[in-house]
């Protein structure tokens, strides 16, 4: 009973960090999605109305993803008196905790260097190619996901039972 | 509350807010001009540079940028239709110019390339003027069809948003205010930010002609104002108001009747015989007068 208890937990010890990164790279998934999500929708309104960016940025962290709320919510167009809006926005990706690659904070610089400086239709613009790169590196990031997650948990599992016979 | 100048300055970067609001002067305007010293321009025109630790301001494109970030809120999308007409309205009544190198697109501009130079107009309202006139313009049996005339620069706007206000205010009248180029109410998310008097139905941005036949169809009102009259297209519209019975008030740049008569547009205002009087505006030093003469028949 005990050594069966044992072999559980051992198993469980190699499973759970596995676990647990694949669960991150699931929410980084997430947050992709919806920072493509939140882009398109200021897309949207510039497109209709362009209204000012106070609203744009209020609309856009409506978002049902936490960490993106957050990123929007960091941008405090108060502070402009101190820095441009794309130094703020720089400032709430870092703040915010965002977990990006380099190619993604890229993208999503991009925008900031655009967004209340210029005219709708090049920001539109400019929103709709970040979308689509981020579109785009999410269903890499979902394939890689799928392939590779076998292949760790195989692994976890595999070493799980290797000690638990080594051990017991 | 906060003066004009610190209402103004709120739309300037931090270190040029420190600046101006350490002068201890109180401009009309603060010029911004990319690789030139900050200035401020008096009520006389004359241009003082702005200093700091003892050295003039100088400038650069990178401070204009910021500048009309901070001004548009970050939303040059929104605010870009009205810079390309000539001045962005802000709150509080201030106005900021703009010039640069435009984004010219068949013909029409489109927006700014780059910026060169910005004017902050500081909004200094001026009330308890032209009492005298008001009690012309608003008789005891109604408000009289009023012309404001004079040359340029003597303050027909100003008269005419006092008069506007006074009309609601002090006499009880309704008025509807056709705003084309926002200076006299200049709204801001719809509220005037001028006292224009309690019952003043502000007209903003749109075309004279076509706004004095909206306020006259949609809010009633007793007396219509508009400044600047330019076109035919207004004259017509006054024209029809007036014949509706609605009194009208309005400015026009001219130095005397004798002036007027002699340019095409405005003897046709004349013959017309939409105003029955005219509102003389003249200046002896910083002093301003309202002169009040009848236009006759002939």
């Amino acid at each position: 009973m005990v050594k069966c208890a044992g072999a559980v937990c051992v198993l469980l010890g190699c499973l759970l960090p596995v676990c647990q990164r694949l669960r991150m790279e699931r929410e980084h998934i997430a947050q992709l999605g919806a920072l493509a999500q939140a882009l398109d929708g200021m897309r949207r309104q510039l497109t209709i109305c362009a209204p000012p960016m106070e609203e744009l940025l209020a609309q856009a962290g409506r978002s049902p993803e936490g960490t993106v709320r957050r990123f929007f919510a960091a941008l405090r167009l108060k502070e402009l008196e101190q820095r441009p809006f794309a130094a703020l926005w720089e400032v709430a990706i870092q703040e915010s905790g965002l977990s990006l690659s380099r190619e993604e904070r890229e993208t999503l610089s991009q925008v900031g260097q655009v967004l209340g400086v210029c005219g709708a239709e090049e920001q539109c613009d400019r929103l709709a190619d970040a979308a689509e790169a981020l579109r785009r590196c999410q269903a890499r990031r979902r394939e890689t996901l799928r392939g590779e997650g076998r292949l760790w948990y195989t692994l976890a599992a595999s070493a799980g039972l290797l000690a638990v016979l080594i051990l017991f | 509350m906060a003066t004009p100048l610190e209402q103004a300055a709120a739309f300037l970067p931090r270190e040029l807010r420190l600046a101006v609001l350490s002068s201890g002067q109180d401009p009309e305007e603060l010029r911004l001009r990319a690789g030139r010293p900050f200035a401020l321009c008096g009520a006389d025109g004359r241009e003082t540079p702005v200093l700091w630790m003892g050295k003039p301001l100088e400038l650069t494109a990178d401070d204009l940028r910021l500048t009309l970030e901070i001004a548009t809120c970050a939303s040059y999308h929104a605010a870009v239709e009205k810079l390309c007409q000539g001045f962005l309205p802000l709150k509080g009544g201030h106005r900021l110019g703009v010039t640069g190198t435009v984004d010219l697109r068949e013909g029409k501009i489109h927006g700014y390339r780059a910026l060169s130079s910005l004017c902050l107009r500081i909004a200094h309202p001026v009330q308890g003027i032209g009492w005298e006139a008001a009690e012309q313009v608003f008789r005891a049996d109604g408000a009289v069809s009023t012309l404001l005339l004079s040359p340029p620069g003597l303050g027909k706007t100003t008269l005419l948003r006092e008069l506007v206000r006074l009309g609601p205010d002090r006499y009880g009248q309704r008025v509807g205010l056709a705003d084309e180029r926002g200076e006299v109410a200049a709204l801001w998310h719809g509220v005037p930010q001028f006292d224009v008097g309690a019952s003043t139905d502000v007209l903003d941005g749109c075309p004279k002609a076509e706004g004095l036949q909206l306020l006259l169809r949609t809010m009633n009102p007793q007396l219509l104002a508009a400044d600047e009259i330019t076109a035919p297209e207004d004259i017509a519209a006054l024209s029809a108001a007036a014949n509706c019975g609605v009194a009208v008030l309005a400015t026009a740049h001219g130095g005397s009747l004798e002036d007027l008569r002699r340019r095409p547009l405005y003897r046709r205002l004349l013959e017309e015989k939409i105003f029955r009087q005219v509102i003389h505006i003249t200046r002896q030093g910083t002093r301003r007068s309202y002169r009040v003469e009848p236009i006759e028949d002939g």
